[in-house]
């Protein structure tokens, strides 16, 4: 009786795991990386006002603010995705080439609370962040590039 | 050893590397597959042969690994947000090849920008709405700059923002890319500074919904 129940296990989750190895890569990427900043200037960051609790990065500054989050990104994973509480929250992908030439922004893609974005570049050549306008009280979080 | 001893190790041991396998699946789902970060919810069961009981175990052993999964992500944001930084040195990269590519993506650019026909309902529209775009972005936000030219045509528009010093077009893509809509993604070269100290940053957006010139490069 053990010994079928052990092969049971066995075979269950081999034909689990065998179809999932096979498949291509996926990060996901923990919002604790992100930072929140001044709408108006991105480079002034408000620090402690944005907190990590929960697994999403929330905006507790009290008023509309960025969250950027920097994604690692892996060669020949063209796609990104990037959770909000908020329905409305505009964000975008910004890759900046590490050559210092062009940067491109990439317009995301909303479905409900997730924001797709689907980029052509290259991964090794650029440094990725995710960009979000995020009302007050609200957060981000699940960041994947696949 | 006897037998039933071998053959219990040997089907404990195919357990482990079955289940390390499957751990390493759920932390690389399909491609195109679009998955939250959440933990994986408790997976399907195989209920051919003892029924309940393995399905129990499985969903049991699926929790525990989807805690361990949460746990790792949550364990490694530095090492994420390190990636990015650090992937210069870690990767190193031949610079004139990657500095090749960018010309040879920015003179498709040109020429689509030299050949493209213009869309006459669409290119005047949106013209008009990065102007509107950009005097928001000075009236709202405090921003220094203003559009210099603008021209769109089928599937892409060019614009040139300038402002009296450098450090005013700082910053600009956050000012605007909440306030332009119908584009699938834009280009923003690196500032160029003039004699007199003024400085210019030229603008590529490409229309959603439209393939850009260097897609396929």
């Amino acid at each position: 009786m053990l010994h079928s129940k052990l092969t049971a296990i066995v075979l269950a989750t081999l034909a689990l795991a065998l179809p999932q190895i096979a498949s291509a890569t996926t990060i996901s990427i923990s919002p604790q990386a992100c930072r929140l900043a001044s709408l108006s200037d991105p480079y002034n960051e408000y620090g402690s006002s944005g907190g990590f609790s929960d697994g999403k990065f929330w905006n507790n500054s009290g008023v509309t603010a960025w969250a950027m989050c920097p994604v690692a990104t892996i060669d020949g994973n063209y796609y990104h995705v990037v959770g909000t509480s908020s329905t409305t929250a505009g964000c975008y992908l910004k890759a900046t080439t590490t050559t210092g030439g062009v940067t491109t922004l990439v317009f995301g893609s909303r479905s409900g609370n997730a924001v797709y974005f689907t980029s052509y570049l290259s991964a090794a050549t650029y440094n990725n962040v995710i960009a979000c306008v995020i009302p007050a009280g609200t957060a981000v979080w699940g960041m994947m590039n696949y | 050893m006897r037998p039933l001893t071998v053959i219990v190790t040997v089907l404990a041991s195919t357990s482990a590397v079955a289940l390390g396998g499957y751990w390493l699946g759920q932390a690389r789902p399909a491609r195109g597959t679009v998955v939250p970060a959440a933990p994986a919810s408790a997976a399907a069961t195989d209920e051919s042969d003892d029924g309940a009981k393995v399905a129990e175990t499985m969903a049991q052993l699926n929790r525990r690994l989807a805690a361990l999964e949460i746990k790792q992500v949550v364990a490694k944001p530095t090492a994420a947000e390190a990636a990015v930084p650090q992937r210069g040195p870690q990767q190193p990269m031949d610079l004139a090849a990657l500095k090749q590519k960018e010309l040879e993506r920015a003179a498709l650019i040109d020429a689509a920008l030299k050949t493209e026909a213009r869309d006459n309902v669409w290119a005047p529209s949106t013209e008009g709405q990065l102007q509107t775009a950009v005097a928001s972005a000075v009236k709202e936000a405090g921003a220094q700059f203003s559009v210099k030219t603008v021209k769109c045509l089928t599937s892409i528009c060019e614009m040139v923002l300038s402002a009296s010093t450098p450090e005013q077009l700082r910053g600009t893509d956050a000012a605007l890319a909440p306030r332009i809509t119908g584009m699938g993604s834009l280009d923003i070269a690196p500032p160029e500074t003039a004699a007199d100290g003024s400085a210019t940053v030229t603008y590529r957006l490409f229309r959603q919904g439209y393939p850009r010139p260097d897609q396929d490069t």
